[in-house]
Formats: structure tokens, C-alpha cells, sequence
């Protein structure tokens, strides 16, 4: 069984103020868009002011809904939930005017992309001179010179991609919103995007930001929450989490067909609660504190059992492995610090 | 279009004692000008479901303003392609059939009924995009109704004793009918009390659809299609 997060916001609350204001208070919210499932089931956290704030987590977990209530999309069942102080329910109009959204799906307007830019610089009345200051510098800074020109609508995956990260920054923010900025991009676009994201944190701009690549989040995020069936499992600074699965090791094990069934639960037994054994089908992951006792214990049971390996390797963790066992185990309660 | 052809090609088969005395171009005229008031609730109903489409309506809807200034933006965007639709109307009919005397006590109820109109075929639209789950699905309703509202009017054609008792009901009730009497009567000088009725009638059913177009947009999945 999923163990949620106990309600951590009020701790959060607390350390926050030693380290930072927090821009976005969240206590037990919950939402279900047909009344049957809770697409968000009693979720807690905060963000405070200048960090990078990660939300990690399968598709159908919960992420993109959390990011709509933050952005005054969607009012959330129940809970509550502050985003810079407001209540996005009643003050939704102040909130978005000092917030930028970056949203997983595609969304232009039916004119260039220098257009779309310049758009984006009217609607949130930036003075002509500051607007093509800002519009110029964008194009450059995100490699849209090639195709300031084209529609919007004409161009690759990956330019428009772009293109919806640039004009947010046409506009004064104090939060930047971003549902999977980097699906589509090339490697190298992907860290010139993260890069400049980067830079605006250094400024000061508070970022939280949705991804599937663990890469990126160990790049970019000063603290993530794992999510998994509308509850967070795990919340944590990196360093934090690191430090906790980093002494760990994972051991990776196949096993020759038709050998496994038995094999990984009877390994789990034996191996105890210093380990976990997570198998699909032939192949099983084990994560423990002591490598040395679990090679031992599968030397053993593999001989008892006349079982062939076929495959055995053992790594440090990586924070997909923290993820993995996260959403696998239920995670455990972790506040921020 | 409508003015050329239905024009050119009526006039011919319609006799003006059926129209009041009147030739056929110039009942068509304030016709056709009423007509522009469904075209631009199209427009409307248009842009809104292509925004949703493209998913710039949720982009718009996380923006510095609120959903209702957004819909009000749609709203005037209508009316003011009512209007010039309407104006386009009457430039192409001083061309066909030359300047007729009209007061300009008479520009003012035409612009009133035009407006009146725009906004709320705009807002029906908008109430309907809002409805419908598939692109597919507006546009057949658009389509469909159009088609019904702008030929079961008074636009082409007078209100004839002599139709089925189902139609002549269906001509009374369309909004369209009441944007075309009062067009027509403060064009041709024959403006009545009945017309004062159809345009405040027109007016509630305006305020009536506005709200309804509003309500719709104040969901919370309303961007989502």
C-alpha cells in the first residue's frame, strides 16, 4: 500500500522562512475530474523563493494537474493551496500576472514566430522599445534567427518547443512554470534551454518544473518531489536523497529462462529488510546497504537451486533508482530541510 | 455574394407588390445586412474553438487577464465584423441599385440592431463551441445552423401568410427575423412598434446568451478539448 506524505507544508512553512520565503504553500489538495479517481490525493509541499523546484513522476501521475492548479487552471477539489501568497481560486488574475507557464501541450497563435513573441510581449503590456529589446535578444538566445520569419505552426518539434519557452520570458515573472520544456529537443538545445533557465534562477526566478528525465532534474532542480497516483512519496533535496539511496548499491541480475519463478522472492527472503528485490520476469534490481552480503546470499541460492545467472553487475545509484524504488515502495516520508 | 446572385436572380420572378412596393434588390439589402450578424457570431464561435484546437486558449487562459475579458474580446471582435460586414453590405448595394434616402436617426437603429445581433449570435456560438467535444462536431452544428437560421428568416424573403403553421413559428421565433424586420424598417422608413418589440425581445435574448456563453467558460476543464 502507498503510504502518502503526512502533511509536511507546515514544517516546510517553518524551515522556510530560514531559507527563503515560500512563493507557493500547497496543504492536502485534491482533485478528481470525474468524481471516481483523485487525479491529486492529498498532496503537500512548498516552494520557496529562487529554488528549482522538481516534480517527478510517471505519466497519469499527477504532475500536469498540480502544475494547472498552481496556474489557476483548475481549482482543485479540496485543500489548499497559496501561490504567492493568493488563493488561486480568488485572485487568479493577480497570480498570473506574475507567473509564466510553459505547458506540455502546443500552443501558438496564427503568425510568425517573431510574431508569437511579440504577442506575448503585448498581452502583458511590455512598452514597444523593451519589447523588441527583449524579442531580439530571445531569438538569439534560443536559436530562432533561421526561423523568426516561418509561422509558428510551420516549423519543427523541437524549434517550437523553443519558441514557447522564449516568450515567456518576453514578460517580468516571478515564477516560471514548465510541463516537460525539453520534450523534443536535441541534446544540445536541451542544455542550452536548461542553461538559460539556469541563468534566470540565478536572478532570482523561482522554477518548478515537470520532467521524466532524471537527468535533467539532477541538472537543474535544488529539490524534488516524487509523485506517483496523485500522492507525493518523496520530497527531498537532491543531496539529501543522494545521500540516503547514494550508500545503497544496486544490483542488477538475470537469470536463465524459466529459472526465475521462486528464485527472486525466495532471494528476497533471505536477503531481509536490508534489501529490496524488484523483479520483472527473468531480470530483478536489488537495491542494499551491503553489496557483499547479497552477492553471498545469491551465490548460495543459486546453487542450492541449480539456477544459471546470466547477468550480474552491481552500480551505484542513480537517481532514476531513487525514483524507481520511490514509486516501487511507496517512498518514504522525507520533509524538506 | 447573396446581393449579386439571390438579387440579380430574383428580381426577375418576384413581384415588388409582394415586397410592399418594393423592388427586390432594395428588400434584399437590410436583408443581407442583418444577415452579417450571424456570420460574425460564426467568426466568433471560430475563433474560440480554433484557439481551443491549438491550444492557445489554455496558453490565454494562464495570461494576465480573466476569462471573462477574454470572451468579451471574442464578443467585440463579432460585432465590430457585424458591423463592417453590414457596412461592405451597403457599399455593394449604393453600387448595384444607387443611394437610397436614409436618415441618419435610422443608421443609428440600424447600427443598434446590428450590434444587438452580432453580439448575441456571437454568444451563441461561444456557448456552443463551448458545448461540443470534437472540432468535427462544431462545425456540423454550425453548419446546420446557419443554414436553418438564415433561410427560415425574413432575410431573403417576407414572412408569408401562406406558410405551414410549423414554419411560420419557426421564422417568428429566429432572432434573425427580428435583426431583419428592424434593419429593413429603419432602412425603408417603415419602422413600427412591432419592431421596437422584436429589438428589445433580441435584446434579452442577448443578455440571456452572454451569460450562458460566460457560465460555460467559468469551468474549470473548459480549455482541455
Amino acid at each position: 500500500m502507498v503510504r502518502p506524505m503526512a502533511s509536511s507544508a507546515l514544517r516546510d512553512s517553518a524551515a522556510a522562512g530560514a531559507a527563503g520565503d515560500a512563493v507557493i504553500v500547497a496543504e492536502e489538495l485534491r482533485h478528481s475530474y470525474d468524481k471516481k479517481r483523485f487525479a491529486l490525493d492529498g498532496v503537500s509541499f512548498t516552494v520557496r523563493r529562487g529554488e528549482v523546484f522538481g516534480l517527478l513522476g510517471r505519466n497519469g501521475a499527477g504532475k500536469s494537474t498540480l502544475i494547472k492548479a498552481m496556474t489557476t487552471l483548475i481549482t482543485p477539489t479540496s485543500g489548499t493551496l497559496r501561490v504567492l501568497g493568493r488563493d488561486p481560486a480568488r485572485d487568479g488574475q493577480a497570480i498570473r500576472h506574475r507567473i509564466g507557464v510553459v505547458q506540455q501541450g502546443e500552443s501558438f497563435d496564427f503568425t510568425t514566430v517573431q510574431g508569437n513573441l511579440d504577442v506575448y510581449g503585448l498581452l502583458w503590456g511590455v512598452p514597444k522599445a523593451e519589447r523588441v529589446r527583449r524579442r531580439e535578444r530571445l531569438i538569439a538566445q534560443f536559436g530562432l534567427g533561421d526561423v523568426r520569419k516561418h509561422r509558428a505552426f510551420d516549423i519543427s518539434g523541437g524549434e517550437k518547443r523553443r519558441v514557447q519557452v522564449a516568450r515567456e520570458f518576453m514578460h517580468d515573472m516571478e515564477i516560471l512554470f514548465l510541463d516537460e520544456p525539453t520534450v523534443g529537443l536535441d541534446v544540445i538545445m536541451r542544455r542550452t534551454l536548461l542553461e538559460s533557465i539556469r541563468e534566470e534562477v540565478r536572478r532570482g526566478l523561482t522554477v518548478v518544473f515537470t520532467t521524466h528525465n532524471l537527468e535533467e532534474a539532477d541538472y537543474l532542480c535544488d529539490r524534488v518531489a516524487v509523485i506517483d497516483e496523485g500522492t507525493i512519496l518523496v520530497l527531498d533535496t537532491l543531496e539529501n536523497l543522494k545521500r540516503q539511496y547514494g550508500g545503497k548499491k544496486t544490483i542488477d541480475l538475470t537469470v536463465a529462462d524459466g529459472a526465475a519463478d521462486g528464485f527472486f522472492s525466495a532471494l528476497g527472503t533471505a536477503l531481509g529488510d536490508g534489501a529490496t528485490v524488484r523483479a520483472d520476469g527473468g531480470s530483478a534490481v536489488i537495491l542494499t546497504d551491503d553489496p557483499k552480503a547479497a552477492l553471498s546470499a545469491i551465490a548460495a541460492l543459486s546453487t542450492s537451486r541449480g539456477v544459471q545467472l546470466e547477468w550480474l553487475t552491481v552500480r551505484k545509484n542513480t537517481l532514476e533508482d531513487v525514483f524507481l524504488h520511490s514509486v516501487q515502495r511507496g517512498g518514504e516520508n522525507h520533509g524538506a530541510p | 455574394m447573396y446581393l449579386v446572385f439571390f438579387g440579380l436572380g430574383f428580381r426577375a420572378i418576384t413581384s415588388s407588390s409582394a415586397l410592399g412596393n418594393t423592388a427586390y434588390l432594395t428588400f434584399l439589402t437590410p436583408g443581407i445586412m442583418a444577415f452579417q450578424v450571424v456570420m460574425a457570431g460564426a467568426v466568433g464561435g471560430g475563433i474560440l474553438w480554433s484557439d481551443r484546437r491549438w491550444g492557445m486558449l489554455s496558453q490565454l487562459l494562464v495570461g494576465p487577464f480573466t476569462r471573462l475579458q477574454y470572451l468579451l474580446g471574442i464578443m467585440i471582435t463579432a460585432m465590430l465584423f457585424g458591423l463592417g460586414g453590414a457596412a461592405v453590405m451597403l457599399g455593394v448595394a449604393y453600387l448595384m441599385i444607387g443611394a437610397i434616402a436614409v436618415p441618419l436617426w435610422s443608421f443609428g437603429v440600424i447600427f443598434g440592431a446590428i450590434v444587438v445581433g452580432s453580439i448575441f449570435f456571437g454568444s451563441l456560438m461561444l456557448f456552443i463551441s463551448g458545448l461540443v467535444k470534437s472540432n468535427n462536431a462544431y462545425n456540423s452544428i454550425q453548419i446546420l445552423l446557419i443554414f436553418i437560421l438564415n433561410f427560415a428568416s425574413t432575410v431573403f424573403y417576407p414572412l408569408s401568410p401562406r406558410l405551414p403553421l410549423a414554419l411560420g413559428l419557426l421564422f417568428r421565433a429566429n432572432p434573425l427575423t427580428y435583426v431583419a424586420d428592424v434593419v429593413r424598417g429603419a432602412y425603408l422608413h417603415q419602422l413600427n412598434g412591432s419592431d421596437a418589440l422584436q429589438l428589445f425581445v433580441l435584446l434579452v435574448e442577448m443578455v440571456v446568451f452572454v451569460v450562458l456563453a460566460t457560465r460555460t467558460y467559468m469551468r474549470s476543464d473548459i480549455s482541455f478539448v
